[in-house]
This record gives C-alpha cells, structure tokens and sequence, in this order.
C-alpha cells in the first residue's frame, strides 16, 4: 500500500483479449470484500439521524446500523422484515 | 304649368316637448318648374319646420315628399346628402358660412363634393356666380371678414353652384337692413326672370311676398291659401 | 367619395386651429421621441449586456466531469447483478477528463446544419511562479481564431494580437489582473509550474479584459497546442467543445441529444443562464409600457382637442352636412384631422427620437468592466420605428374615433335652428 495516497496498485490481465486497443484506455474494477446473505435493509430517508425509525403512531424505535450509502442503510438489529415503518416528514 | 319639381303629399309633424304638439298638419301642395313662391304666415306657424323637411335634413314626419318626382321616403342619409348636394340649394336666415375657407372656396365646396365638373371648371362656375352676384371683388377674402349683406350673398352663391333644381331660403333677408334686403330680393327676381330658377322663400316681409308669382299662406301648420 | 377634397377640408380645419393642434401633435411627438429613445437604449443595453455574457458563452457545451462513474463494475457481474452492493471509496474515472475520441466529435459538430461554429478548448491548472510565491492560475488551450469568431474572444485583448497566441510559439495572453500582480509586460516571460510539478517559461503577447474582475485576476490564454504541452497530453486532448448553434433556442434539445450521441456531460445555455433572458425581457417590456403609456396619453390630448373642436366646429359641420356632405364625409374629415395629428406628430417624434437617441449614443461611458465600449450603447433598430409609426396612427385613430363618430351624428337641423 502506498501511504501517502492510500491506495494499492493492482496488475491485472485479458481473460480474453478484445480485438482493438486504443491508445488512453482506462480500466474500472471494484473489490470485493465481503458478502452478505439475507440482509436487513431499508432506504436511507426513512432512517432519522439519530439511528432511529418511526413505526406506527409516533412510536420511535432505535436500531443498529451497518453498512450504509446515499441510498440504503442496512439495519443489524432492531427491525425485522415484517415491520411497517414511516418516512419521517421533513 | 311645367314639370313638378317639388311635391309634398299630406306632411304632418309632431314634436315631443314634452306632450306631443302637432306642428305641421297635412300640408300638401306643389311647386313647379320655374315657379317663385313664398311662404308666409305668423311666426311660429312651422314654416322653418316645413322648410327643413323639403330639403330632406329633417326626416322624422309623416306623409310623403318628392323632389324631381321621386320619393323621398326610407332613402339613406347618405342618398339624401346626395340629393341635397346635386338638387337642392339652400339658403339661411342667418349666413352660414365656412369661416376656415375663402369665399371662393365656400362657393366651390359643394361643386368638389358633387364632382360633377373638373376643379378647373368648379372655380370657372364660381367666379361667374360671384360675378352674377356682383362680388366677385371679395372671392380671395376668408368668410369672416365679409359683411352681412355680402355673406348672404355668397350663400346665394354657394346654392347656385350645383344648377339646383330648386332653391330654398328661410328668410334671407331678415337679418339684414332695408338696402341689402333689397338687394337679395332683387337677386332672386333676376334668377326667377332671367334663368328660370325655381325658387321657395319662406318670409315674413310681406312687400317681398307680394313681388313673387304665388304666395302660400300657413297658420297653426296648415296651408290656408296658396 | 374623393379623399382629396376630405383631406383638403380636414387641413383647413386644422389650420384655422394651429395652436391647438400644434400642442396635440406636440404631445405625440414627444411620446414617440421617448419611446424610440427608451427602446433604443434599453435594447442598447440589453445587446451590451448579452454580448457581456451571452455572447461569450457556447450555446451547448460538451465537457467530461469529474465524477464517479454511475455504472459500476460490480453491478454487471452476473453474481453480484441483483444484490445491494455497497461500494466504498469510489473512484472517480480521473484519467478520463478529456473528452473520448474528440476527433471525431469535433468532426461530426462541425457536419450537423445546426452548429454554426465550434470551438475545442483545455483547461489547465497551474501556478505562476512570481519569485517565491506561486500565484494560482488556469491557462485555457483555446482555438483563437474559433474563439474570436464565436465568442468575440479579440474584442477582450485589450493589448497585443490574438492571433500571436497561434503564431508564437509557447506564448501566452494574460488576464489583466493576472498580468498586474506578475508584473508582467508584453513581450516578457512568465514562469509556470503544473500540477505535475513541470515547469514551463511563457511568452507575454498581451492581455485579455473580460470586464469581470476575478476572472481577469486568475485566467490567461494559450494556444491549444502550448496547452497540450504543458500537460504532456497528446494532440487529441481536448476537456472541453463549444458550440454556437444557428438557432439558440434549440439549444437545450441539441444538449440532450449531444449528451446521448456522444457519451458527454452537456450543459445549454438557457439552463445556465435563465435569469439574463428575464432581465432582457423586463428591460423591454418596461420601455414597451413607458411608451405606449406615453403614447394613450397623447391619445387622450388628441381626444381633448377633437372634442372641443368639434364644439366649435359645429356650425360648420351643419353647413357641410346641409350643403350635400353625408355623415361618413364629416367621419371621415374628423378621421383625417386625427390621423394627420398622429402621422406628422409621431414623424416629428421619429427625428426627435433618432437625435436623442444619437445624443445618448455620444455621451462617454467608461468603466473597467467593459473595455470595449466608450458611450452609451443605443439600439437603432427599424423595428423600433416602425412600431412607434404604427402606434402613433393606432393610438390617434383610436382618440379621433369618438368625436368623429359624434360630429358624424350631429343633426344640421339642430345647430341651424338653434341660432
Ligand atoms: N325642437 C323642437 N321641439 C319642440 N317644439 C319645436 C321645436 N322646434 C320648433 N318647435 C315649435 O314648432 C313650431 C313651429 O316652429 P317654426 O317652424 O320655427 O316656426 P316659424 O319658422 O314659422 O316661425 C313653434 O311653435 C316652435 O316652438
Ligand atoms: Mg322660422
């Protein structure tokens, strides 16, 4: 790992060989680090700020987070999949 | 007799002022080709009222009027400015005149309007008539500078420019003194004599009167001799 | 009937009332002098302000950002195609900020009816190296004879040629700011370090003077070829095209569809600059309302003096109607009176408006911002004129139509009775 940029460089090679090259093409790959099966997520708007969800008549629940992106957050325990929740109004 | 040149058939009318006043009551009679005839009687008998609906201005009457033997009757106003323009001159108590105009143009006005004649010939007309009318010293004047007699005058004028089948005056010369009444009255006998001009006076100047071919005489809006 | 003897009637009228109708028409003239000289001027400075902004700037713009691609690796392999994947430190595709195989799309612009012109452009960042202290900078790589064709880039060199940009090797026109804080003359030499810590010497050929300040404090211009140098870039290296289109307000169509064809970003010009064609259009539309407002009111002056001379004319048109003219005559005579008022008034207002306008376009106007222009920028457009001429006749058919419909009516009996 280089330090400084914090990143790795990676080698790679054609599996098969495209026909043409042309001069400044560039490569785009993501790393896979781990996969998950049957995991809880739900969109990131529902979720409040402080890690929790509204349910039904303004009942509040918190819940744990894990992985999460702009869009998605997925919830490690708290929620299960049968539970009705509500996007907050802003 | 000549030809009828004005025929009015049981003319009657009402004014509205404000219960309804008849004014005019089944006036009928005739005047021929060449005829000069007053029209006299008290004032307020509805002689100027008469002399309107002849001359087609005021078409709100009953009863029926030709002029050159047509009917007058639902014809449109521009028809009856037509009519006014080509057959009838008319002549007023007080001497209407254009005062934006020269003398000679208010002679011609009515010439241009029926465009009978080129306006070359339009002016010929008009300084002869000037001249008949022994004015003719005045034709470069604007109207307002004119005197009283000579205003009248150029009105006698301004109705000869279209060779009129009839002239209608209401009391020419009752605005003016003994002299140029004399004068306008002389007028009028020269163009009754000399060029057989049909002529309707109204007047209450009974000397005048007396000096025409017929006399018609009105009270309370009927003819009671004529 | 003839309008000969209508006309002839109508100017004795107006004669025989001269102070009257002089002040109508005066009243026009000067409504019509203001309105040329307000559209004139507010169109003089909305062309300024345009050719401030809008004329710089491409129709479409066809440019790569910097950003993460949205289709990522990940989400086409068949193992991971219908999970949710997470995707962490996202890089973006850095190397690409050119744009791909510009060749060939600066080719198939310049093909398409549409474009009117094109112009490739590179934008470098860089440091000008003053002693000790680097000042930052951005040296556009530009085509100076597309850029002066498209953007009037010339009318902004302020000092030196353009096209020494083109003919001189490693040379460099600086932003007047920019020139200012490095001291630097024409014919000097600039020092320049990229990113890449590479370090170029330029030649000063002039200075360029947008009429904004920051932009004249950080930007210079070079030539496409000295810009492709600097960035140890192949001749092919382009990050940015604009285009002018024939027809600007297809332009945000053209953007969609370049964005598509060509696999770029595109930005148009009606998205980026929304509020300039609200500013042009207010402009106008309040010199249209000063104007025509002007305008009604001399209508209503017109109305004014046609009615009282009507009053006064009364006997005459009497006499008129008596001796054989019909009530269209008089219409029309009172018709003519108005319409001479409004024609000789609004050609009188047409010369004023055209003076004043030519006085305004005399009068110094220097400032920094705008160092092409020295007065007051004045819009003599024809169309102007023509709309003053047509609203002049308009405004004083309309303000004559009443009083001539009424002196029209006017019963002769009436008037010669009532003596
Ligand atoms: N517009 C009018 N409204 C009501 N009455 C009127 C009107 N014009 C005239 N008259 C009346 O009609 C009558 C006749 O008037 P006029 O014809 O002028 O008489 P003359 O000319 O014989 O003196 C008079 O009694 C007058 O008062
Ligand atoms: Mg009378």
């Amino acid at each position: 790992m280089n330090e400084q940029t914090r990143s790795f460089t990676v080698k790679a090679a054609f599996i098969a060989k495209p026909e043409t090259l042309y001069p400044g093409l560039s490569v785009e790959a993501n790393i896979v680090i781990q996969s998950k099966e049957m995991a809880l997520t739900i969109p990131r708007s529902y979720l409040l700020p402080d890690s929790t969800v509204h349910l039904s008549k303004g009942v509040i629940r918190k819940v744990k987070v894990g992985l999460a992106d702009y869009q998605k957050v997925e919830i490690l325990d708290g929620l299960n999949k049968d539970d009705v929740i509500y996007k907050p109004v802003q | 007799m000549g030809e009828n040149v004005l025929q009015a058939k049981g003319i009657c009318k009402s004014f509205h002022d404000p219960v309804r006043i008849m004014v005019l009551k089944d006036v009928t009679f005739s005047i021929s080709k060449g005829e000069f005839v007053s029209v006299i009687g008290k004032s307020g008998c509805g002689k100027s009222t008469l002399l309107y609906i002849l001359s087609t201005m005021d078409t709100d009457y009953k009863g029926e009027l030709f002029i050159d033997q047509e009917n007058m009757l639902g014809r449109s106003e521009k028809q009856l400015a037509r009519i006014r323009n080509e057959k009838i001159g008319f002549v007023f108590q007080f001497h209407y005149l254009l005062n934006e105009f020269t003398v000679l143009e208010n002679v011609m006005l009515p010439g241009l309007k029926l465009a009978r004649w080129p306006e070359a010939e339009v002016k010929l007309r008009a300084l002869e008539k000037l001249r008949m009318l022994d004015i003719q010293a005045l034709s470069g004047k604007m109207a307002n500078q004119l005197s009283g007699g000579e205003k009248q005058r150029v009105a006698i004028a301004r109705a000869l420019i279209n060779d009129p089948i009839i002239i209608m005056c209401d009391e020419p010369t009752g605005n003016l003194d003994k002299a140029n009444g004399l004068t306008v009255f002389n007028i009028f006998k020269l163009l009754a004599q000399e060029q057989h001009q049909t002529l309707l006076v109204v007047t209450h100047d009974q000397e005048f009167a007396k000096n025409t071919h017929r006399i018609i005489e009105m009270d309370d809006g009927r003819i009671v001799r004529q | 009937m003839k309008s000969h003897l209508i006309i002839r009637i109508a100017k004795s009228l107006l004669l025989a009332r001269w102070r009257q109708t002089l002040v109508a028409a005066v009243g026009v003239t000067f409504s019509i002098a203001m309105f040329i000289t307000l559209l004139g001027f507010m169109n003089g400075l909305n062309k300024l302000l345009d050719g401030l902004i809008i004329n710089r700037i491409a129709h479409v713009r066809l440019f790569k950002e910097i950003k993460p691609n949205a289709h990522q690796p990940i989400n086409s392999s068949d193992r991971f195609k219908h999970s949710y994947n997470f995707i962490r430190t996202v890089k973006s595709e850095s190397s690409r900020q050119a744009i791909y195989n510009s060749g060939a799309v600066l080719r198939a612009l310049k093909k398409d009816d549409r474009v009117s012109g094109v112009a490739p452009r590179i934008t470098a960042q860089v440091f000008f190296n003053d002693g000790v202290v680097d000042i930052t900078g951005v040296i556009n790589g530009i085509d100076v004879e597309a850029e002066s064709h498209l953007f009037h880039f010339n009318e902004y060199v302020t000092a030196g040629k353009p096209i020494d940009l083109k003919h001189v090797s490693s040379s460099i026109i600086l932003g007047k700011g920019l020139a200012a804080k490095l001291l630097a003359n024409i014919g000097d030499v600039v020092q320049v370090t990229t990113a890449q810590q590479e370090r170029f010497s330029l030649k000063v050929v002039g200075y360029f003077q947008s009429g904004l300040q920051e932009v004249d404090k950080t930007q210079s211009f070079a030539s496409l070829a000295t810009t492709q140098k600097i960035l140890a870039r192949p001749s092919d290296y382009i990050t940015d095209i604009q285009v002018k289109l024939n027809d600007l307000s297809l332009a945000p169509g053209v953007a969609r569809e370049y964005a598509k064809l060509f696999d770029t970003e595109t930005e148009d010009i009606q998205t980026a600059n929304a509020q300039f064609e609200t500013g042009s259009f207010i402009r106008s539309l309040i010199s249209y309302s000063v104007g025509i407002t002007l305008l009604i009111v001399a209508g209503f002056g017109i109305y004014n003096i046609l009615n009282m001379m009507i009053y006064e004319k009364m006997d005459s048109i009497a006499i008129l109607k008596a001796t054989g003219f019909s009530g269209f005559d008089v219409n029309r005579i009172f018709i003519a009176i108005a319409l001479s008022i409004g024609f000789f008034g609004g050609i009188v207002g047409l010369l004023f408006g055209f003076l004043l306008s030519s006085i305004i376009d005399q009068i110094p106007f220097n400032t920094a911002a705008l160092p092409t222009i020295k007065t007051y920028p004045i819009d003599y457009n024809p169309v102007f004129y023509l709309i003053a001429t047509t609203f002049s006749l308009v405004t004083t058919y309309l303000a004559g139509w009443a009083p001539a419909r009424k002196a029209s009516k006017i019963d002769p009996v009436v008037i010669i009775r009532g003596k």
